[in-house]
This record gives structure tokens, sequence and C-alpha cells, in this order.
């Protein structure tokens, strides 16, 4: 356990503060504070839990809930492919749980150990981020408690977020394509909405669906013109 | 703004959560399944993150408040330097004003991740 807290200890430095604004943009949305709670336990998947707050606050159905799931996790899909599966060796709970809580963080540690971990390693380190992401998140709604409900407008912090991780992919040249792509699909999204006349809850799905076409339209030696590997 | 009540939540958390873990559980359960399609996914994982990230970026911001003078001024200062998270400024050409390092340190291990993996 002691090397468990080791290697999550740069984990623990970004989930608590993260899992904190979760839980204050949510309450601060007129959410219920233990479904903040609920989500960082059952659901524990970070950008998908910021944009939930947005989501519900829209009043979308829960049709384009599972498609912006679907759309912001996909990259999971992949991490299970190369994790060290072959540790957890007749320990099936166990490797449910790794299942569960496979984020982008965990699995970059438990990628790092490779083949030589140890099942009972894996399982404290999942475990622990999983712990740290939760305890954000209860702070967070204690922090909530002491701000007055007078003060409100939290919600440029969610646009915040998500321009400084949109803004991390333009230091990579070949990324640039797909986030022209992402720029041309919200702006066909938002103009067949206010001028198309089409509902304002569909926007994030259009969004999406624009943006599926445009990906496999396109040829892709545009889109993985540099350092593209696949 | 109308309030969704505790019903839709609780089933948003629960519709999330179960494909989340779908996502999550289908490599280990469907792995020759999974490999076959292994370019296919490698090639999505690739360009889904920043073209995703550019959608939300821009979805939230025109969900801000824009449709007066004062409450744009909100929105824009709002953006600039307000908020713990992070903040970044437009109009100095989008330096990183990290209050937290830790939305940046994610980032950066998603990111590296795509790398690896692919």
């Amino acid at each position: 356990m002691r090397e468990a807290l080791r290697l999550t200890f740069p984990i623990m430095m970004g989930y608590i503060p993260l899992g904190l604004a979760f839980a204050v943009i949510w309450v601060q949305q007129g959410l219920p504070w233990w479904a903040a709670i609920a989500a960082s336990v059952f659901l524990y998947a970070g950008s998908m839990q910021f944009l939930l707050v947005g989501l519900l606050a829209a009043g979308v159905d829960l049709g384009a809930v599972l498609l912006a799931t679907v759309a912001v996790n996909l990259r999971h899909i992949f991490y299970g492919l190369s994790f060290p599966a072959a540790a957890f060796q007749g320990h099936r709970r166990a490797l449910s749980y790794a299942m569960f809580t496979l984020t982008d963080e965990a699995y970059s540690v438990c990628a790092q150990l490779g083949k030589q971990a140890d099942w009972r390693l894996l399982t404290w380190v999942l475990l622990l981020c999983h712990l740290y992401w939760i305890g954000g998140t209860v702070l967070g709604v204690l922090a909530s408690w002491l701000i007055p409900p007078q003060v409100f407008g939290f919600d440029f912090a969610l646009a915040a977020l998500f321009t400084v991780l949109a803004q991390h992919h333009v230091y990579y040249p070949e990324r640039r394509p797909a986030l022209f792509l992402g720029l041309t699909a919200i702006a066909a999204a938002l103009l067949l909405v206010h001028v198309g006349g089409i509902d304002s809850k569909q926007t994030l799905a259009l969004a999406i669906a624009v943006l599926l076409v445009l990906l496999f339209v396109t040829p892709r030696r545009f889109l993985l013109a540099q350092g593209g590997n696949v | 703004m109308n309030q969704p009540d505790n019903v839709k939540i609780i089933a948003a958390i629960a519709v999330s959560a179960v494909a989340t873990f779908a996502l999550r559980a289908l490599p280990f359960v469907l792995l020759k399944y999974a490999k076959c399609y292994q370019k296919l996914f490698a090639f999505l994982g690739n360009v889904m993150p920043p073209g995703m990230m550019m959608i939300l970026s821009l979805y939230c911001l025109a969900g801000l408040y824009w449709n007066s003078w004062t409450q744009a001024g909100v929105s824009f200062f709002g953006l600039r330097d307000g908020g713990a998270l992070a903040a970044c400024s437009p109009s100095s050409g989008f330096e990183h004003l990290l209050r937290v390092g830790g939305v940046c340190d994610r980032a950066k291990s998603a990111e590296g991740l795509c790398f690896i993996v692919s």
C-alpha cells in the first residue's frame, strides 16, 4: 500500500482539486449535493462529469447524454488492450473493479508498472485514485456550502476548463486538423440551431454527429499529416 | 432556468456511468473483437480528443451569458481571470494562468497516453 501511495501521489495532487472544483460547479448549478458524490462514485470520469453539469442544466434528453458519453470516453476502449490484465489471474472481482476504475491517470500508472505488477499493488493504485476523486468531491460539497447562494455565475469555470484542455492540443501540430474539424462541427451545429431553428438541446449531439462525418470524410493523410502513426 | 428533477439526474448519471463502464470493459471482454478494430479505435482515439475538446470548449462558451453588454463583460472577465480552475486570456494570446496545476498535469498525462498506446 505504501508503494501505491507513492505511485499515486501526483494523481492525488490533480484529483483532489479537480474533484473539489467539480462538486462546487455541480452544487452552484442548483443540482443536489448527493448526486455529485453519486456521480464521482459510480460514473468516475472527470471530463464527462463536468460536461454532465452543463447537459443537465441545458435539460437535454438521455439519448444526448449517452452520445456525449460515448464520444468523450471513447479513448478508454484501448486502455484495456494494454492493461496488464494477466496479473489478475484468478481474481475476477479485482479485475472487474479494475475495468470500472480505469481512468486516464490510473491507466498511466498501471501501464508503467507493466507485466511484472502484482494484482494487489494494481488494485491499491486504482482504489486510491478512486478515493482521491471521491474525497475531492466531498470537500467540494462542503466548500460549496460555505459559498453564499447569492454568488452565482460559475459557468465560466466550465468553459475555461474545456478551453484549457482544447488549448493543450494546439501545441501538437498533428492534432490541429482534428481541432479545426471540431471547430467546423460546433460552428455548423450552432448555425443550425440559431439560424436553422433546430432545438438548442440538440446542439451537442449535432456537433458530435457532424464531427464524426467530417472525420471519416476527410482523407487520413490530412488528419495525421505529421507524427500520425495509425 | 428550470431545474431537472431527481429522477432525471439519477437517470442521466446512470446512463453515463453504464456507457463509461461498457467502454472501459469492452476490450477485456472482447479482446479478439477489439483487436481487429484496433486500427479504427486508434484512429478515433487520436482524432476524437482534440475535436471533442474544441466542441466542448465552444459549446460551453456559447452557453455563457452574452445577451447584454454587462453580462458579456462578466462572462469575459470571468473567463479571463476568474475561476480557481484555470484561466486563459484571449487578449494576450492564450497564456497559461493555471492556478491549479492539476488541470494541466491531468491533460498531459492523458495526452501522453494517446501517443504511447497508438
